[in-house]
């Protein structure tokens, strides 16, 4: 009985999971990038010189690599999304020059790649790691390397990189696995290992910039430029401080900022954060609403055999610690679990569908109960899936030819402990939330479960609240509530909006005005909501 | 780089054995004699000459050891495998630093000892007064004097050994070093059980604030504006003691360099500041972290090398090439030059450990049908040879090898031959006054 149950629920979960691939389709976010022809991916870099503005107002002199193809200055350099096994190619030109007064060429730049082996580097000149082009404009150093693995990558400037990468001469690096295709789920991975898969996938570039040093360069006042007195005053993912973070990428009025980092997502999908540290500093960077697992660092997955196991060495944490020149690839889920009350705002016995992810465990009473029982056993083994004592979590019981317990108006909702001893064994509160105790027979269904559990307090009235932009007026994803004049008004399809950023809390404004910086809102959405 | 300087990389296997059969005998007991003393080092880029700390090797009557001389990072000191006790005989030959006492210890982070703090009335055992504080870590030595500091339970793995006196003065000044205790000495030798290698290199991260080191030698430190380590801003950035282009100047590696062994990087961070060293072109195996071996060892090309912290990583590499290790924090100046500070290379250039002005111009040999094969970058061939030695004590004159072929390609893309030569042959390309690239083939054990 206890079989069928389960094999009904099954059907029923693929079934909405159908359901919901076909709204789905074609909604799984991307980097954006250059992609180049697989497998001899060619680009044609030109160093040059341009404005980023803050959104404290500034605009600063800064130096990135150029698509050739475009001639568009931009901060960070394209992001390079090629595939394993490719022979990828970049050749690289220099347009930089001192503005002055008195005007200088600016000095030779060159590129360089950790992680990718057996990089041979021709035209230029030799430099202190790589060949250079000199700030001819004409001279074409050429870099080429097989992306033999996998995984997320950073290049950036190999000369005089005190002065270089703090001026902006950095980007991100990507190589999709062999198979990769974005519209197959299971080939939608960041590495070989089908643990890897993820539905969406976001970019975290960090760096950090001292505005004070870059009008120094601008000058020509580089005899004035002391990098050991580094002081940052901004902090930016991927070429932009908040809330320019939050904008559309290539809006006109950040022409040389091309790339957001706007993360959405839906309940219970895999998103992957690729991080990237390219600035000075390390950066903690903090993501709310759940821990995320640290999958592979430096383009490796954390695994005891490698090649083979898989990232088994993976790490939950909450906090990606991004070190400069390091890359960290990272999965983070969320879905309301164990919130303290149904996200959804059901109230049991519906009306309202069953979400996914809305059973935290489930099992089976493995002997009937009474009334007045304050015990029960569940199948051996199967009591593990539940939380651990002491902590005491709500659970719902219901009748086993009920698909979920909406359906079953006998259902009783009680708090339930699991023996210290005996994981299969729970010590029970009766008739919670207003449903009274039942005799249970054998095979009846036990499970952890928010659903239908109310908001546990009395929302304040909103003239006593602060509403900040992505509010939606509601604590119920996917519903909307009254908000003051002028508040919210982000949040069209009322998601809940979780703050990503540098726990190091000085780099969440921008030169001391909070918020901004290092800084972004993760979106999660309401099943159905697209997401470009 | 001149010939003279080349030698000098076959010091530290040389003193290795010597420390060796010093060390051998039933009392399993490995005793060093150290003195602490002022030195100073002169900056590239016509840079200051800074005063520093450090120590030298002594014999037992702290008179230094012949060739040894007061240096920053101190002596490597090698435990001998199984050893179950370590000696460090401490003489205090520090000059007055003002209002710093120029008393001194020395402790090791990592490895329990019996320690008794000094307060700063100059008392030891327990606090007796809410007003002391403490000076030492440890029990102190005084100037003149000496202390013998011991260990007892030692556990293979890379250690650092610094001042914890007034540590906020003595480690920047320089007072610090190296402990290395293998698991076996092979070959191959193991630095952990299991973790066997074939070669190795110190990688010791630090920094100097200059202005803080003028202080202390003047004896104004302690006074404004450098009323304590707190207005750190450091100037120069070592590894092994020098910021680039001098790191070039000293041996990488305790053996020459070979394609496809197992190359140990001992890293070491006695500085104040967290340095994130990053390989060029290469991955390396971290196997250990402040001396204990992890027991799933992780691939990756960057390290967040926090201060006090000590990694082993392994690396093999299997090409020839330019391999750069820096401080991807862009420590990367001299005061304020570029090309300097935490650049390094982890080449084939086997003892140059890299070669100013000679990018791209290295020396790889291979093994070829009872050959050996030379091939090489682009040189100016007609005023190129090569030379070779035994690297094998006693030192024989360099032996020229002849004048290239002008007619091969400048790109060695072929090469030259010479017929198989025994072991123990380190050569060396030599382009016009140059060294170009250095390198040899294995066996080299």
């Amino acid at each position: 009985m206890n079989r069928d149950r389960k094999r009904k629920r099954t059907t029923e979960a693929a079934a909405l999971a159908v359901l919901l691939l076909g709204i789905a389709v074609g909604s799984h976010a991307t980097i954006l990038g250059l992609t180049g022809t697989s497998p001899n991916p060619t680009f044609a870099f030109i160093a040059k010189q341009g404005y980023i503005s803050t959104p404290d107002g500034n605009t600063i002199y800064c130096w990135g690599y150029a698509n050739a193809a475009t001639g568009a200055f931009q901060l960070p350099g394209p992001t390079l999304i090629v595939n394993e096994g490719d022979t990828v190619t970049i050749t690289l030109q220099n347009q930089i020059s001192i503005p002055g007064p008195p005007a200088a060429p600016g000095p030779a730049v060159s590129m360089i790649f950790p992680g990718q082996q057996n990089v041979s580097a021709s035209g230029g000149t030799a430099g202190v790691l790589t060949q250079e082009a000199p700030s001819d404009g004409t001279t074409t150093v050429t870099y080429t390397f097989v992306a033999a693995h996998p995984g997320t990558y950073t290049y950036f400037s190999g000369t005089r990189m005190e002065l270089e990468v703090e001026m902006g001469l950095y980007g991100a690096l990507i190589v999709r696995p062999a198979g990769f295709d974005p519209n197959v789920a299971a080939n939608r991975r960041a590495y070989d290992d089908p643990s890897s898969q993820y539905d969406h996938e976001y970019l975290y570039l960090l760096s950090d910039l001292d505005p004070n040093l870059h009008p120094l360069v601008e000058q020509n006042k580089l005899n004035q430029y002391d990098n050991t007195t580094f002081f940052a005053n901004n902090w930016l993912v991927t070429g932009r401080c908040f809330p320019d973070t939050m904008a559309d990428p290539n809006v006109g009025y950040l022409p040389s900022q091309p790339y957001n980092t706007a993360p959405l997502t839906h309940p219970g999908e895999k998103v992957l954060l690729r991080f990237i540290g390219a600035g000075h500093d390390m950066h903690p960077l903090h993501h709310h609403g759940n821990n995320a697992l640290m999958i592979a660092k430096d383009g490796r997955l954390l695994e005891s055999v490698p090649g083979v196991s898989g990232p088994d060495l993976a790490v939950s944490d909450f906090t990606q610690t991004v070190a400069p020149g390091e890359t960290i690839d990272a999965i983070w889920v969320w879905y309301g679990y164990h919130l303290g009350w149904d996200e959804y705002g059901h109230t049991l016995g519906g009306p309202g569908p069953f979400e996914p992810n809305e059973i935290y465990a489930q099992s089976t009473l493995a002997s009937s109960i009474g009334v007045s029982d304050t015990a029960i056993t569940v199948p051996a083994g199967t009591g593990h899936a539940f939380l651990p004592p002491p902590r005491t979590f709500r659970a719902i019981i219901w009748g086993s030819g009920y698909a979920n317990p909406d359906l079953d108006p006998n259902r009783e909702v009680v708090t339930a402990t699991r023996s210290l001893t005996n994981p299969d064994t729970f010590t029970i509160t009766r008739a919670q939330e207003g449903t009274a105790a039942e005799a249970w027979s054998v095979g009846s269904i036990i499970a952890d479960t928010d659903h239908g559990l109310p908001l546990p307090v009395t929302m304040p009235s909103i003239q006593n609240l602060e509403f900040g932009q992505y509010a939606s007026g509601s604590p119920f994803l996917g519903q909307s509530g009254p908000l003051p004049p002028l508040q919210g008004g982000f949040n069209p399809y009322n998601g809940y909006y979780f703050m990503f950023h540098s726990h190091n809390e000085k780099e969440i404004v921008n030169n001391n005005v909070f918020p901004g910086g290092m800084l972004t809102m993760m979106g999660v959405l309401p099943y159905g909501a697209p997401i470009p | 780089m001149t010939m003279q300087g080349m030698t000098r990389w076959l010091r530290p296997a040389s003193l290795g054995v010597l420390l060796w059969a010093s060390l051998a005998g039933p009392a399993r007991a490995a005793d060093f004699y150290l003195k602490a003393a002022a030195m100073t080092k002169t900056m590239p880029n016509a840079g200051p000459t800074i005063t520093m700390w450090g120590y030298v090797l002594c014999d037992a009557t702290f008179t230094p050891l012949a060739g040894q001389v007061v240096q920053v990072p101190g002596p490597r000191l090698v435990v001998p495998p199984g050893d179950t006790v370590l000696n460090i005989h401490l003489f205090d030959g520090l000059p007055s630093a003002g209002s710093e006492t120029s008393n001194t210890s020395l402790v090791i982070p990592e490895l329990p000892a019996t320690m008794v703090p000094t307060w700063t009335d100059g008392t030891t055992g327990p606090r007796t007064s809410t007003a002391q504080r403490v000076r030492s870590f440890t029990q102190e030595t005084a100037p003149g004097g000496s202390v013998t500091y011991t260990w007892t339970s030692l556990r293979p793995g890379t250690f650092l050994y610094e001042s914890g006196t007034h540590p906020s003065v003595q480690v920047q000044m320089g007072l610090y070093g190296c402990v290395t205790i293998d698991a076996a000495t092979g070959p191959p030798a193991q630095a952990y059980p299991g973790v066997p290698y074939d070669n190795e290199a110190l990688l010791v991260f630090s920094e100097v604030d200059p202005a803080i080191h003028a202080a202390v030698a003047a004896g104004t430190y302690g006074t404004a504006p450098y009323t304590s380590t707190i207005t750190y801003v450091p100037k120069y950035f070592f590894i092994n003691g020098a910021p680039y282009p001098d790191t070039l100047a000293a041996p990488m590696f305790t053996k020459p360099f070979v394609l496809g062994q197992r190359i140990l990087l001992r890293f070491l961070n006695p500085g104040e500041e967290t340095h994130v060293p990053v390989l060029q072109d290469l991955y390396m195996t971290v196997v250990a972290q402040d001396g204990y071996p992890l027991p799933y060892p992780r691939t990756e090309y960057s390290l967040i090398l926090e201060s006090g912290k000590t990694f082993d990583a392994i690396i093999t590499p299997a090409t020839s090439g330019l391999h750069g290790l820096f401080d991807r924090r862009l420590r990367l100046t001299n005061n304020m030059s570029s090309n300097g500070g935490m650049l390094t290379y982890l080449t084939d250039n086997g003892a140059a450990g890299g070669c100013p002005g000679a990018v791209g111009s290295t020396l790889k040999l291979s093994k070829s049908g009872g050959q050996i094969l030379f091939t090489w970058g682009n040189i100016a061939l007609a005023s190129s040879y090569i030379v070779y030695q035994s690297h094998v004590a006693p030192l024989a004159p360099f032996t020229q090898q002849g004048t290239l072929n002008p007619t091969a390609p400048a790109d060695g893309t072929t090469g030259a031959t010479m017929p198989m030569p025994p072991d123990n042959l380190v050569f060396f390309l030599i382009s016009g006054d140059n060294l170009a690239g250095g390198g040899c083939v294995g066996p080299q054990r």
